[in-house]
């Protein structure tokens, strides 16, 4: 985490500037577009990433095109109507500015199945900590010109899987370096969230001597020559959480318009009413750039939400319902997929509604927008989730000021390499799978060097050498992957 | 004819005295037809009586047969065996295990097994490691920095301004986020997002709002002036005073300056009640247990520790006992030096523990190590629920272990054993009585004896067998008791080691049982490696349902009904120690044999170890985690006393350096 040098200073200025009581928060009518104080002078194509995960995999037949045309490319504008029953019409419109993805294969070794973060940082192993996507791009000081309100923003529906242990923890995002990283934990109330970003209420800056005195502690602290450097890593993080805190205080955020109000469902709603508004405060956020990285979770690991609100669900727990093997659950898995499905599109759609300003592009464009999952495709027979990290789905939309080459369907399995397994029980170690599985692909590493890239970040911020790249490489141990070089994928990026 | 009976003769000889010698040289070939390394050598090193040498007589055959997997940049499952062994034995010690996993022949993989001197001569070092362990002097350890808990931070408001408060600001605490719980117990992992700095924020302004809301509140902590005037000298004191409580020690000069300044510039003491308040509660001293103030003191020949002063020690001992802030009384012992006695301190240790906090923070211990939140995750069938309402089941279940351990810990004062074997019940419900079989119109919270054959302790209660659905899964059942019974993490395969739909749930089929079903599935060389030690211990519990209910016959509900079921064959053999050859019948035994053994002490005292201190265990807290493991399993010994020793380890008052 990065700290702006003379923060102090700006930050007195800014408060001096600012005083004159709270202004209540609009669901923002009128004014201004941009968030005070918060200048992307200089930086004419601001980059957001936003990361979306989901849980418990995807059906093959249900989620992409053509499972069977092994290692095709083409404009998803060829695809007449719905790309497939899971990615509905919400996002017709937006094909050309989408990349659909197959073939992409997790090699670690260890991979836990269900372990939310695997797509955020590319470990499998159990109780992994290491650094997730969110979190480096959040501290690259390429992505915020100046102080952002929320370096980043983290949210995820309540429920779906109670009971602490791996599967929840698996879903947090961590900050820092190597192992010694701090979990970020996501804001699960979407008014909490949208409280969090615009101090709707009562709530008043600390008074600035308070601030100081406070933050003049903890950087005592962290000087104490008794405390180790895990320990001064971790108030330094406090430090600059406490400064994140101080400027959305300060922050007067009914400057911000937007083209939606967000209705908070009463009480706590149903599955679909909670990430709707979570999806409205991400969308807000972005468009009142209070930050510009954004995590949505759409579920714990293992997600076992209760979708029973949704017509022709019978099953009250989404996991079980996606290790069932009968047609019946086959279709409840697709209907839940398509209901997380179109909210993700809604969601597209709200960011290219609205211009970013001065770019002439809208806040989808200058957006990456990563959809990725814990578990991959399942190929074809039932049950949905077999719990493998094989043809990982991922859908990409926007193309973050330009960078990536949108509008595509890519399939990087080859069609005439299959994958050779480890066991005795397959011939001269090459099996017979379903399609889609024994077919090589390329590794899920490649995926997130490109994404990093993308958002224009320099390899030293996240690569401990050169040539390391980015995640776990170790499972290759038949050297079925080409891991010559730890690069991006070939041809996605505009250079 | 003579020369050539004289040179056959010669011949003779010269064969006969060449084939002795020969045999001379040439030792007879073992009974052992395992491929060995060391067969055509000497006689095993422990047959010749002299002590085993690690570097000598064990590491070469170590690196050969166990180094070529377990060694070099990526080791399996993440143990290599290339190092050199510690004297200290932790509960998760390797060597310990590589020891167990070849004489149960799960290592090394395929079957293969290893020769007998290999074995024995593993076995001679290991105990002569103990016995040297068992004279080792305990050492201090690391204390890495770590923010209050959310229940410490809870426990901390409650204390110092009363459940009221707690009230005020349900909805924003209720927004400080659940803590990781990976660790093991939650927060001994670190994290710290925006989420929590936004509520300790809301909550240190509402602390403000609340005191200021009601006279009699301010009184309460501003107890200067009857008519609602305070006097700035002795308004500076309660909030020296309210300071200390927070902040686990006296004021700092700076720190009561910097208060003075905020009373001197407020418009009203409403005002300076507010700011303060936000100072405080956002502090570092206050969210952060920071530990670096004491003396350096020496340690071992060469090493340097930090023993902490009284106000740290009576912070640890508060948090290890109640989960929140030492009291006025614990202050003041640490103010006038009783704490630095060794009656005062004794006093202090018997007095934090007989209040009720202790027991509270006793009870939560047990649920976050048998992780019984799991219980609120359920979805049975109505027909296999028959009649039990799902909605209050978790509550129930909860209830029921609290309960338990409230009687056995507390009132009948039971041993870990005990508390193990017991089948003593306190009936909470109608729905426990219909799970435990007992009769419906027996009274709740009478205590009852439950059958002899279907429970003993703990680990039978119906929050732990539950499994949440309607089938009994003996897998995740086995696997989460070797977890939590012996500490055994099992490292998930490797997938691409396994051919495909090798991790498909086997599809249940009529008059097979589900422990048959299993043993089918996980039969091959390559699961046996781990299967052999998860399994016996859900085929054990294979009599209960998915419920927790006691069973003779394993019925399978297909989707018309209760189809007729097999008997359940719940006779295993436990896997536990190295040498454990025998069988139990049943989940009854299975305990027993369990709460028995030595692996299980020590599991059960790391894990009340890592609970009291607030982080996990290392390396160097082995002594003191083998001393509570022996005083947890002295027989007769309660449980709740044995746990008292914790505060008197070097490790509790002392600290390692920073790095």
């Amino acid at each position: 985490m990065t700290v702006a040098k003379n923060s102090a200073l700006r930050r007195r200025g800014f408060l001096k500037l600012a005083a004159g009581g709270l202004l209540s928060l609009p669901l923002l009518e009128s004014v201004d577009l941009r968030g005070m104080g918060l200048s992307s002078a200089g930086v004419q194509h601001p980059r957001r990433l936003i990361c979306i995960c989901s849980s418990n995999g995807q059906h093959g037949p249900h989620w992409a095109p053509r499972v069977d045309a092994l290692g095709a490319s083409f404009p998803l504008s060829d695809i007449t109507g719905d790309i497939s029953s899971i990615l509905g019409s919400g996002f017709n419109r937006l094909k050309n500015k989408m990349l659909l993805l197959r073939g992409l294969d997790f090699l670690p070794l260890d991979i836990d199945e269900h372990w939310a973060s695997k797509s955020m940082n590319g470990y499998g192993t159990t109780y992994n900590r290491k650094p997730t996507l969110d979190q480096i791009v959040a501290a690259s000081p390429g992505i915020y010109a100046g102080e952002p309100t929320m370096r980043s923003l983290f949210l995820m529906a309540p429920g779906g899987r109670t009971g602490g242990g791996r599967l929840v923890t698996s879903t947090y995002s961590y900050a820092g370096q190597g192992d010694d990283t701090a979990a970020i934990l996501p804001i699960t109330d979407p008014r909490q969230a949208f409280d969090a970003l615009f101090r709707k209420g009562k709530e008043q800056p600390n008074n600035p001597r308070i601030a100081d005195q406070i933050r003049k502690q903890y950087l005592r602290l962290k000087s104490d020559t008794r405390l180790s450097s895990l320990d001064k890593s971790r108030v330094a993080l406090h430090v600059s959480l406490f400064d994140d805190l101080e400027r959305r205080l300060a922050v007067r955020a009914s400057t911000c318009s937007t083209t939606r109000t967000i209705d908070f469902p009463p009480n706590e709603g149903n599955y679909r009413e909670q990430m709707r508004s979570q999806f409205a405060v991400a969308a807000l956020a972005i468009q009142c750039d209070l930050t510009r990285v954004v995590r949505i979770n759409l579920g714990h690991g293992a997600d076992n939400h209760d979708f029973r609100f949704l017509p022709g669900v019978l099953s009250p727990a989404f996991h079980e319902t996606t290790h069932e093997d009968s047609p019946q659950a086959l279709r409840e898995v697709e209907i839940i997929s398509r209901c997380q499905a179109d909210l993700v599109a809604d969601f597209l759609a709200t960011l290219d509604q609205v211009e970013d300003p001065g770019t002439g592009r809208t806040f989808l464009d200058n957006s990456i927008v990563y959809w990725s999952n814990e578990v991959g495709t399942r190929p074809h027979a039932a049950p949905a989730n077999i719990h493998d990290s094989l043809d990982m789905p991922v859908l990409i939309a926007g193309d973050g000021g330009g960078v990536l080459k949108t509008g595509r369907y890519i399939d990087y399995r080859r069609k005439d390499v299959f994958k050779r397994w480890q066991n005795a029980e397959c011939a001269s170690g090459v099996c017979e799978m379903d399609a889609s599985h024994s077919q090589l692909g390329r590794p899920y590493n490649e995926l997130l060097v490109t994404l990093l890239d993308g958002m224009g970040l320099n390899r030293s911020e996240w690569e401990k050498n050169p040539g390391d790249g980015f995640g776990d490489y170790r499972g290759n141990e038949l050297g079925q992957y080409d891991l010559r070089t730890r690069d991006a994928l070939p041809d996605l990026l505009n250079t | 004819m003579a020369i050539k009976l004289s040179l056959s003769l010669a011949a003779l000889m010269l064969t006969l005295t060449w084939a002795c010698g020969r045999s001379k040289k040439t030792p007879a070939p073992t009974n052992d037809n395992r491929t060995s390394i060391s067969a055509t050598k000497a006689t095993c090193p422990t047959d010749k009586g002299a002590k085993t040498d690690f570097q000598r007589d064990l590491r070469p055959t170590i690196l050969s047969r166990c180094a070529t997997c377990h060694g070099g940049k990526a080791p399996a499952a993440g143990v290599s065996f290339e190092g050199f062994p510690t004297s200290s034995i932790g509960v998760d010690d390797i060597w310990e295990k590589g020891f167990d996993r070849i004489v149960t022949g799960t290592m090394p993989p395929g079957g293969k097994g290893v020769e007998a001197c290999f074995k024995r001569t593993w076995k001679s070092w290991l105990e002569a490691r103990r016995t040297a362990f068992l004279t080792l002097d305990e050492s201090p350890s690391e204390a890495p920095l770590n923010r209050l808990s959310k229940l410490e931070y809870s426990n901390a408001l409650r204390d110092v301004f009363g459940t009221d408060f707690v009230v005020f600001a349900a909805q924003h605490l209720a927004s400080v986020p659940n803590d990781d719980a990976s660790g093991g117990f939650q927060n001994l992992k670190w994290s710290l997002g925006s989420a929590h700095l936004n509520a300790y924020n809301a909550i240190a302004m509402s602390a403000g709002e609340w005191m200021e809301s009601d006279p009699q509140l301010h009184a309460r902590f501003f107890p200067c002036d009857a008519n609602g005037t305070s006097t700035r000298a002795c308004f500076l004191t309660s909030l020296e005073n309210l300071g200390r409580r927070l902040f686990r020690r006296p004021l700092q000069a700076g720190e009561m300056e910097f208060l003075t300044g905020l009373f001197d510039a407020a418009a009203s003491p409403s005002e300076a009640v507010q700011d303060a308040l936000l100072y405080l509660l956002q502090a570092p001293a206050f969210l952060y247990k920071i530990e670096t103030s004491g003396s350096v003191v020496a340690y071992g020949k060469s090493g340097k520790s930090l023993r902490l002063d009284a106000y740290a020690t009576a912070a640890r001992l508060a948090f290890a006992a109640w989960k929140s802030l030492p009291d006025d009384q614990l202050l003041n012992e640490a103010k006038n030096g009783a704490l630095e006695t060794r009656a005062g301190y004794a006093r202090a240790v018997a007095r934090v523990y007989a209040d009720g906090r202790a027991r509270e923070a006793l009870i939560g211990f047990f649920h976050q190590w048998l992780q019984l939140d799991r219980t609120e995750l359920v979805s049975y069938s109505p027909d296999f629920l028959d009649g039990i309402n799902p909605g209050t089941l978790a509550a129930d279940m909860k209830a029921d272990m609290s309960a338990f351990l409230s009687l056995e810990i507390f009132k009948k004062k039971s041993s870990l054993e005990t508390l193990m074997t017991s089948r003593r019940v306190t009936l909470v419900s109608k729905t426990m009585a219909k799970i435990y079989g007992v009769p419906l119109e027996s009274e709740l919270g009478t205590e009852l004896i439950l059958p002899e054959h279907e429970r003993s302790g703990l680990m039978t209660r119906a929050a732990i067998v539950a499994t949440g659905h309607d089938e009994s899964s003996p897998i995740p059942r086995g696997a989460y008791l070797r977890k939590i019974l012996l500490c055994e993490e099992l490292i998930p395969p490797d997938k691409a080691r396994f051919p495909p739909g090798a991790f498909t749930p086997p599809a249940r089929v009529e008059g097979v049982s589900m422990r048959e079903t299993w043993e089918r599935k996980t039969a091959p060389t390559a699961c046996q490696s781990c299967h052999n030690r998860i399994n016996p211990m859900g085929f054990a519990f294979e009599k209960y349902d998915g419920l927790g209910r006691f069973r003779t016959m394993d019925k399978h509900l297909a989707s018309h009904g209760y189809e007729s079921g097999t008997d359940i064959d719940a006779k295993v053999r436990p896997n536990i120690d190295a040498e454990d050859t025998g069988f139990v019948d049943g989940p009854v035994e299975l305990i027993a044999h369990v709460a028995r053994s030595q692996r299980f002490r020590l599991c059960f005292a790391s894990n009340g170890f890592e609970y009291a201190m607030g982080r996990n265990g290392t390396p160097s807290d082995a002594v003191a985690i083998r001393k509570l493991s022996d005083a947890v399993g002295r027989s007769g010994t309660p449980l709740f006393e044995a746990l008292q020793a914790i505060p008197s380890f070097k490790t509790f008052r002392e600290r390692t350096l920073k790095k």
